[in-house]
């Protein structure tokens, strides 16, 4: 492990209004490292994640990525320092082909979305299908992204992600909704990526077994706030999580 | 943009092909009209031409970029005036003064865009109305820019004041008009456009600087509604405030919608039809603006893609035939 987090997040408070959506959260991960964030709905996941992401600024703390701060950067920016999302609901292009859909994240990360002159570049369209061949998307990609089935979006949407050759991933729950092979291919698909790429992953998800299964670190949030951190043996045996979250679930 | 499946690619190649020489064939009948036309007949197809690249130009924010601009006719009107002002104060020549319309609709354009792009959907849509209707209104009052009447006079050169060369003139730049949006179209920036338009939010995410690339559609539209406003001093020898008006940016809208805003040249063949059916209209019913809103709703309930999605389907039809 090396001697600083990749993403480091500190006292990080978002209000809105009255209502404090997450409270003083303390978050660090390491690279190479799948990092679960679980909690009760309302616990604040997806609103840390927005936070994250640039999506909404903080009121409060401080996030550092890759050794500099990120905080209150708008979402373009966050994505070209390497720290990408992957949607909650499926969030693709609907009308694109699944081919001309990972260019767009290709052709951003070579910042060469202002390019007038070729027609969409070949080396783009080469990295793209090289890509969509790795995710097992290759044979759908002449297809618009909307004709696709639930699972292959979903898959979709995580290879736009990485088409833009992210140092950290966030997966805002990358199983919902599917199916258990789906689901199965998915979580799959996460842990090779992690391995094969160091790719540091944060991931919010429900699903307990896929949480306990393949994270190295999980962080419980319950009303905005952390109520436990650690490895995933400690986390589970935790009485306090017990209480609030798994104990009311499962 | 047509449905396209990996198995179904080859008919999309073919009708590509199809659709190539259909454009190609088109032009070529324009070139030879004046051989066959009466000099009105050719005005009326001149004005329809340079139409076509209002509409296209239009189509790039609307079709490709979501972005329904109801003030497009702010920068056709920017474009006419150009060439009507230069002509009037400065004694330009012809030729200069049309070559710096669109520079002067770009800039328009970025200044616009600045300021309207910083909404979305309904405010973009209105706040594009609220400064074409600025214009508009600022232009009546200018007496060196000819107050409500406009500028008119003889502003062409020599060599435009042969409605043939004008044909052909018009003609000729709306063509390479044309292939050089479609070239914007086609690029990788054309391609983010798209992404941009189909989900906002995503293309951010994955590192797009939305704001700075529907921004300079807007200039690039800007600039080639210029053109074609430039254009209509070729065919009209005027220029006069209505082409400022909001009813003047909705006719791009309209042969948009007529000919189909997912295709690149639909806006095209929508503004030849609409320039005819107009004629038509006008001489055979009394209420013939009721008649146009009746074809126009049936046109977006039917055939939503418009009279080239409806030919697509057909052409598909009979490639798959085969």
């Amino acid at each position: 492990m090396s001697a600083e987090p990749l993403l480091d997040i500190r006292g990080l408070t978002k209000a809105f209004g009255g209502f404090t959506a997450v409270a003083e959260v303390d978050l660090a991960v390491w690279p190479g490292t799948i990092h679960a964030v679980i909690g009760p709905n309302g616990a604040g996941k997806t609103t840390l994640f927005r936070v994250i992401t640039g999506t909404h600024r903080p009121t409060r703390g401080t996030v550092r990525f890759d050794g500099r701060d990120l905080t209150g950067a708008p979402p373009h920016v966050v994505s070209r320092r390497g720290l990408t999302q992957s949607f909650q609901i499926t969030n693709v292009f609907p009308r694109l082909t699944v081919l001309e859909s990972v260019q767009v994240a290709v052709l951003a990360r070579h910042r060469r979305s202002w390019d007038f002159t070729s027609a969409r570049g070949r080396r783009t369209a080469g990295e793209a299908a090289e890509l969509l061949d790795e995710v097992g998307l290759a044979a759908a990609a002449g297809a618009q992204a909307q004709t696709l089935s639930h699972g292959d979006q979903r898959i979709l949407e995580v290879t736009l992600a990485l088409a833009t050759r992210p140092r950290l991933l966030l997966l805002d729950e990358p199983t919902a909704g599917m199916s258990p092979a789906e689901t199965g291919r998915m979580v799959a698909l996460v842990t090779a990526l992690a391995a094969a790429r160091d790719l540091a992953v944060v991931l919010c998800e429900h699903d307990m077994d896929i949480v306990f299964g393949i994270s190295h670190e999980v962080t419980v949030l319950h009303r905005g706030r952390v109520i436990a951190h650690g490895p995933p043996a400690a986390v589970q045996a935790d009485p306090v999580v017990a209480d609030v979250y798994l104990g009311g679930e499962q | 943009m047509t449905p396209v499946t990996a198995k179904g690619r080859p008919v999309v190649r073919a009708l590509a092909g199809h659709a190539l020489i259909a454009t190609a064939l088109i032009v070529a009948v324009l070139a030879v009209a004046p051989a066959v036309l009466s000099v009105t007949a050719l005005l009326n197809v001149q004005s329809a031409i340079g139409l076509a690249l209002f509409a296209c130009a239009t189509n790039l924010l609307i079709g490709y970029g979501g972005l329904v601009s109801f003030g497009q006719g702010a920068f056709y009107g920017i474009g006419a005036y150009v060439v009507a002002l230069a002509w009037l104060h400065l004694h330009a020549s012809f030729w200069i003064s049309f070559a710096c319309a669109p520079v002067v609709g770009a800039a328009a354009a970025l200044a616009a865009g600045l300021l309207a792009l910083r909404t979305r959907r309904l405010y973009f849509a209105l706040l594009t109305v609220a400064v074409s209707q600025l214009l508009y209104v600022v232009v009546q009052q200018l007496q060196f820019a000819g107050g409500a009447n406009g500028v008119f006079g003889a502003m062409l050169p020599g060599f435009l004041t042969s409605s043939d060369n004008a044909y052909w003139f018009t003609l000729a730049v709306t063509v390479v008009g044309l292939l050089a949006l479609w070239q914007v179209t086609r690029s990788p920036f054309g391609l983010t456009l798209r992404a941009i338009r189909e989900n906002r939010e995503r293309a951010e995410a994955l590192g797009v600087n939305v704001f700075r690339h529907q921004l300079l559609a807007f200039v690039i539209s800007g600039a080639f509604c210029a053109l074609a406003g430039a254009l209509f001093v070729v065919y009209d020898q005027s220029a006069n405030p209505d082409l400022l008006n909001w009813t003047e940016s909705g006719y791009p809208i309209f042969m948009a919608v007529i000919g189909g805003q997912f295709t690149f040249l639909g806006p095209a063949l929508g503004a030849l039809v609409y320039e005819q059916a107009r004629d038509v209209l006008l001489v055979n019913f009394t209420d013939s603006q009721l008649v146009f809103g009746g074809v126009l709703l049936v046109i977006m309930l039917a055939a939503p893609d418009g009279l080239v999605g409806l030919l697509g389907r057909g052409g598909r039809e009979l490639v798959a035939r085969r």
